[in-house]
């Protein structure tokens, strides 16, 4: 039998107040509503397990951003303790942790994890906190065309 | 680590660089067909991050240009797969690579139930 195909599972952050009212959030350390918490927790007792999409046996690594959004959401959905997580390295250096996943039948996993700046959101820039409707009046008044993200990427504050 | 973060080149440099980083440390020995489904070392990769930058992702992980922005929202606590088939450590036209390869399953926790949603990147 041939082996499992190799995975990258991709999660975003669950619900934060900015999510929640479009505030482009890059930098700024915004923490997860109580929905947010409840949700991601239900997302992982369903995804998460030995007998689910996301089998912790199976998890060759971890990277997470290291903003408390994405490093909390990773807390819920393995149902692991994220605060002994080293914060981001110095410079050249993504730090290296382990994480402790308890399992739903007791068997708790030692996983490799890595806190990098490489998975960071967008820095957003002079729209940080700025929703996209917003935005749009700032171009029009600059008489700037309609924000593309992707092309146009984000203007600095500095 | 500095990284720096305003235009679609920075991101796309920073991301293909995690993408060679997953591809070569857990990925690769998969491909090179020296293991069974009994002996295989765990290959998936977890990435828990925020929506823009895991858009791109996505993309470079099938070497799309960023900018051709793929109208794929991932929600709030939302989860994608993305996986291959066969061998992409060699570099090959993108075409190639979505015809054969990816595969991108979109979950949304609704309630107690998810739904599955298999989506097939850019067929255009």
């Amino acid at each position: 039998m041939s082996p499992p195909t190799p995975r990258v599972f991709i999660i975003r952050h669950g619900e934060t107040e900015w999510s929640l009212n479009g505030r482009h959030t890059g930098t700024s350390d915004i923490p997860l509503t109580s929905n947010g918490v409840s949700r991601v927790r239900a997302t992982g007792r369903a995804l998460v397990g030995s007998d689910r999409l996301i089998a912790p046996r199976q998890l060759a690594h971890i990277y997470v951003s290291p903003r408390s959004r994405a490093r909390t959401t990773l807390g819920l959905l393995l149902d692991a303790d994220t605060e002994k997580l080293p914060g981001v390295g110095d410079e050249g250096k993504a730090p290296e942790g382990q994480l402790l996943v308890k399992g739903t039948q007791g068997e708790g996993e030692m996983l490799n994890v890595t806190v990098t700046e490489q998975i960071a959101e967008w820095d957003y820039g002079e729209y940080e906190g700025v929703t996209s409707k917003e935005i749009g009046e700032k171009r029009e008044e600059k008489g700037e065309r309609k924000w593309d993200i992707w092309r146009d990427g984000c203007p600095g504050g500095e | 680590m500095t990284v720096t973060n305003r235009s679609p080149q920075q991101i796309t440099q920073r991301l293909d660089k995690l993408i060679e980083e997953i591809r070569e440390r857990f990925h690769a020995k998969m491909m090179s067909g020296n293991f069974d489904a009994k002996n295989a070392p765990p290959s998936d990769v977890l990435v828990v991050a925020h929506g823009h930058i895991l858009r791109a992702f996505a993309a470079r992980w099938i070497a799309k240009d960023i900018a051709d922005n793929p109208s794929l929202l991932l929600e709030a606590g939302g989860v994608g797969t993305l996986r291959c088939v066969q061998s992409l450590i060699q570099s090959r036209p993108w075409t190639d690579v979505l015809t054969d390869y990816i595969v991108m399953n979109i979950t949304v926790l609704t309630s107690r139930r998810y739904c599955w949603a298999v989506l097939s990147w850019w067929t255009r």
